[in-house]
């Protein structure tokens, strides 16, 4: 019988499919903007300020820093700072870098004088008690005692110098404030930073954010190329140590790419293989990629429009969507080929579209889940994802069977392959009892490897960070800063002035932690600055009328004669007005207080204190409760606490998933055992995977539960596809092969995965990889169990 | 840590304009056979060890009555790394202990450690006396002008310093003594303030057990956490 009309391949309509997804695709190219911050990949937390301070972190002055340690084999100091000095000399020019230094600079000593001295008045105390102690009569008079003993001390020339007009001795208290401020880990040798092991460093901070690989990328060669130079010029005899954000994030990029570039050739290669193999036509294997890139170019046009611009992540897992989308075009070529219907390709297409559609909305709704999550970046990916699926079993659908030939002549291997399966599955049917083994064997793996997962939410597992670099990373930092990564106390603002007001409060509260032990130290910009509140409380105190003939006779009953101080009195009427942070801009200072400060979203100001050996967060959290703008943020408690929240939702997620998978199915076919059979090899096949990743040791994170979604969303294809054959033992052949293809496909592209150095991506790997292959078994072994293919469901 | 507290005291302390011309070294002339700045030096080099007891009396303009602290002085050659140790016994107790490296304080107060390297003020201050037990000639000539007036083994040492800031703060320092045996320090100061140590039961050929170098040129055991900073 000839095809109808309407049937018949039209190259219409396949020009106008040609051009929809050309037209796309120019959107695509002409809107095209890739952004790759890492950061719309962070958990978002339970407190948005300090998620969004998390974000604001990633590219603050902090992270952006690198610390360059130069050492010389034989330890002497004077060889390490000159290479140091002309490792520097080659960096300092270059665009990437904002500022760099290889010491404190010339003026420093005198730069801070001139900032701190004239304002001593204003930092006498930094609490209203204290402030009030120190001006009383026995205050005074403690201060006085203070000042004797200081002139006491073999170094009493020194302090002898200001206590005239500084008898509180407010000054050397902000000196010390300042030094402690330094982190005490960098000495200072002719004028350059010269740690204790006689390490001399350079400090720079680059212009980008860390994440950002185009910049970093060839400012490391740079600084590689210089240290070459300047270690052949000392005869090789330096050592190059490193320490910052930004070495991280660009290996663990070079490694990630490497990892998908080999990986994905490697896959590539073999599907174009299989493919060529089973259907011999080089045209067909172009034809197979159609859906895809219609897909691909719709969801990446949708992302394009809404978002304006796509994350290069979400491009890598639209990648991923070969995997589902190929399977389309697969199961068609399959139906087509081998079983062809006598309306042409269109009709195939038709045959196979309930099954085609329901596989993509049980695929669509696996995705949707992860539009509730809480990562910018995976809402992306869950939009992108849900549309490139749909979009290709549309194509696959409307447009692939107008670019198909009438009636293409099957390949021998794919003929050959399918008769092999049908007689396969014509031994399963006869030997059911042995083929109930399968599930049971699943069934009792899950049973003794699901009470061993081990769930860990430990956002470090994600990333394999080079043991060797982080060891180095640490050593340097310990040269220069004693403090903790990822733990800080932060106090927020509507502007500067109410963030160091927190800040302030913060410093009291930190200090009374450090005496009781529950912190070893911090570092804060309230050493450098304080709040103009506190510091006009300061002056207003000193104004007290009374107080001078109070402090001279404190201070004549400890032995100083009278009239001493009148200094201190007449040089405090004509001081300047307070300290803004903006004062330290002209000072070496300046670049120590802006690692304090991030800029958060909406203009908030947030200002950070560095922490040191945190032993009781919970009497540090209780300690800063009643300051409204005061947190205490531990970077990887909150992480982790974010990932497993995630996890716990993500699973969640899957399950009411899973429910609205076993509805569609069950709506579609009204028999329970049908349903289940098309339903439940996929979940057995998701908790087998998972066990036996569990069984192998290894702990189950966030990103195996992420690839437990594809995992279903796949399983639950082959199940719907088998499924919607049942009743037709040629198309029943042909949609066993198309399985057998989309699995075998699906492993070189996910499976291979598993062989990435990446532990995130090798974790979506094992767990794709293992789990659609046990799907390949165990859907048509519930479809024989069920019975379905046979008997009734053969009318 | 006091390191930076003191150097930028010093960086903003006043006088600081107007460098001296450094003094000549200059030796007077022997009249019988008198002890030379050579032989006083290698006299001191050679010692195995020094203890005095000390009374130091500081005279300044702001004190009503001048400080006075008593105790005892230690000095140890320790190879190229001399080491001095000040035991304070009156008015209050302290220790300071001074090595090539830093200087190391703990009284009641509590403790400070003063990285010579990070401050030179200070270095310059204190290094000084080091210098002189060590006999390293070559340090007190880059540091100071020196006249040395001898008859016979009794000598005066007078050091005019020669950088700045401890010229733009220290006059002069006179030093008296008899052969190795030191008998008193006067340190004069550009604003007139002075302080007088006087020695006396000065053993020059003291020699340390292991345990009394441990013991004395170090810092007490803390008796308990330091006072929190920041006030």
């Amino acid at each position: 019988m000839e095809p109808a009309r309407s049937d018949r391949p039209s190259a219409w309509r396949a020009g106008l499919g040609a051009a929809l997804v050309a037209g796309l695709v120019a959107f695509c190219v002409l809107r095209l903007q890739v952004v790759t911050d890492i950061t719309a990949f962070m958990a978002d937390v339970a407190d948005p300020k300090l998620a969004a301070l998390s974000r604001g972190m990633a590219s603050s002055e902090l992270t952006r820093t690198l610390v360059l340690s130069v050492s010389d084999e034989r330890g002497e100091p004077d060889v390490a700072i000159a290479g140091a000095q002309a490792l520097a000399d080659r960096l300092q020019a270059r665009p990437e870098v904002a500022w760099l230094r290889t010491g404190p600079g010339e003026l420093h000593a005198e730069a801070i004088h001139n900032l701190y001295y004239p304002r001593r008045f204003y930092l006498l105390a930094d609490e209203a008690a204290a402030l009030q102690d120190r001006l009383s009569d026995d205050g005074l008079r403690a201060a006085a005692r203070e000042l004797r003993r200081q002139l006491g001390l073999p170094t009493s020339g020194v302090i002898k110098q200001i206590a005239p007009a500084d008898p509180l001795l407010a000054y050397p208290a902000q000196l010390r404030r300042l030094e402690a401020a330094q982190g005490g880990g960098v000495g200072l040798r002719d004028g350059h930073f010269v740690a204790e092991d006689q390490h001399a460093l350079v400090m720079l901070a680059t212009r980008s954010s860390p994440f950002d690989a185009t910049d970093q990328a060839p400012l490391q060669a740079a600084i590689e190329a210089a240290f070459a130079e300047v270690d052949a010029q000392a005869g090789g005899r330096l050592v190059l140590e490193q320490s910052g954000v930004a070495r991280f994030a660009l290996a663990a990029e070079t490694s990630m790419r490497a990892d998908i570039g080999r990986i994905s050739t490697v896959s590539l290669v073999g599907i174009v293989v299989l493919f060529l193999l089973m259907f011999r036509s080089p045209r067909l294997v172009l034809l197979s990629l159609a859906p895809l890139v219609a897909g691909v170019a719709a969801a990446l046009a949708a992302c394009l429009a809404l978002f304006g611009s796509v994350h290069g992540l979400t491009l890598a897992f639209g990648a991923t969507l070969i995997g589902v989308c190929i399977d389309y075009s697969v199961h068609l070529f399959n139906h087509h080929m081998l079983d062809p219907a006598h309306g042409g390709p269109r009709h195939s297409a038709r045959r196979i579209w309930p099954g085609l559609l329901l596989g993509a909305l049980t695929t669509v709704a696996g995705f949707a889940g992860l539009a509730w999550t809480s990562f910018p970046g995976l809402r992306e990916v869950a939009l992108f994802a849900s549309i490139g699926v749909l979009v290709a079993a549309l194509a696959t659908r409307y447009w692939l069977p107008d670019l198909l030939p009438m009636a293409p002549k099957p390949g021998s291997v794919q003929r050959r392959a399918a008769a092999g399966l049908a007689r396969v599955v014509a031994g399963m049917r006869r030997r059911r009892s042995a083929v109930a083994v399968l599930p049971a064997l699943a069934l009792g793996l899950c049973v003794v490897g699901l009470p061993r997962i081990e769930w860990s939410d430990d956002v470090r597992l994600l990333t394999a960070l080079d043991p060797a670099m982080l060891a180095e990373d640490e050593r340097v930092r310990a040269r220069v800063s004693r403090m903790d990564g990822g733990r800080f106390v932060v106090a927020f603002g509507a502007d500067e002035e109410e963030a160091l007001a927190g800040n302030d409060a913060a410093a009291v509260r930190l200090r009374a932690a450090q005496a009781a032990g529950e912190i070893e130290a911090f570092r804060s910009l309230h050493a450098l600055v304080w709040s103009a509140a506190l510091q006009r409380d300061n002056a207003a105190a000193l104004a007290d009328p009374s107080l001078p003939a109070r402090l001279d006779a404190a201070f004549v009953a400890e032995g100083f004669r009278a009239g001493s101080f009148a200094k201190f009195f007449a040089d405090m009427s004509h001081g300047p007005d307070v300290m803004r942070p903006a004062d330290l801009a002209a000072t070496p200072l300046a670049e120590a207080a802006r690692t304090f400060r991030a800029d958060i979203e909406g203009g908030e100001v947030a200002l950070v204190t560095l922490l040191r050996g945190v032993a009781d967060p919970a009497a540090l959290q209780a300690r800063l409760a009643d300051l409204p703008q005061v947190r205490y943020f531990d970077q990887q408690g909150m992480m982790q606490a974010a990932f497993g929240r995630y996890r716990a939702r993500t699973l969640e997620l899957v399950v009411f998933g899973l429910v609205a998978v076993l509805a569609m199915v069950w709506l579609r076919y009204r028999r329970v055992g049908l349903a289940l059979a098309a339903f439940a090899p996929a979940v057995l096949a998701a908790a087998t995977a998972l066990s036996l990743v569990a069984l192998s040791g290894a702990t189950i994170g966030i990103l195996h539960v992420v690839a437990l979604l594809l995992v279903l969303s796949m399983g639950v294809d082959y199940g719907v596809f088998l499924a919607e054959s049942r009743r037709d033992p040629g198309g029943f052949d042909a949609t066993v092969l198309s399985v057998l293809l989309a699995c075998l496909s699906t492993v070189l592209a996910f499976g291979l995965l598993a062989m990435s150095q990446s532990p995130a991506l090798q974790a979506i790997g094992v767990t794709v990889g293992l789990g659609v292959l046990l799907s390949l078994v165990l859907a048509p072994a519930a479809l024989v169990l069920a019975g379905a293919g046979e008997g009734k469901d053969r009318e | 840590m006091l390191v930076l507290p003191v150097l930028l005291v010093m960086a903003g302390s006043p006088g600081r304009a107007g460098a001296t011309e450094p003094l000549p070294v200059t030796v007077a002339a022997p009249v019988v056979a008198s002890i030379t700045l050579e032989q006083l030096l290698g006299q001191f080099a050679g010692m195995s060890g020094l203890q005095a007891s000390f009374r130091e009396e500081k005279r300044m303009a702001l004190l009503a009555a001048p400080l006075v602290n008593e105790g005892t002085i230690y000095f140890v050659p320790n190879g190229k790394k001399p080491r001095l140790a000040r035991h304070t016994a009156k008015p209050a107790r302290s220790v300071v202990v001074i090595d090539g490296s830093a200087l190391k304080l703990a009284d009641d107060a509590g403790r400070e450690e003063i990285a010579l390297d990070k401050s030179p003020a200070v270095r310059l201050f204190v290094d000084s006396f080091v210098k002189i037990f060590a006999g390293d000639r070559e340090a007190l000539a880059a540091m100071y002008a020196m006249d040395l007036q001898a008859e016979g083994q009794r000598w005066t040492l007078k050091l005019k310093p020669k950088l700045a800031p401890l010229d733009k703060l220290i006059e002069r320092v006179e030093i008296t003594g008899d052969g190795v045996v030191i008998a008193t320090m006067r340190v004069v100061e550009v604003g007139g303030d002075e302080a007088v140590t006087t020695f006396s039961a000065v053993d020059p050929k003291r020699k340390f057990t292991a345990e009394e170098l441990g013991s004395l040129f170090s810092l007490p055991p803390k008796p308990a956490a330091a006072p929190p900073a920041g006030r």
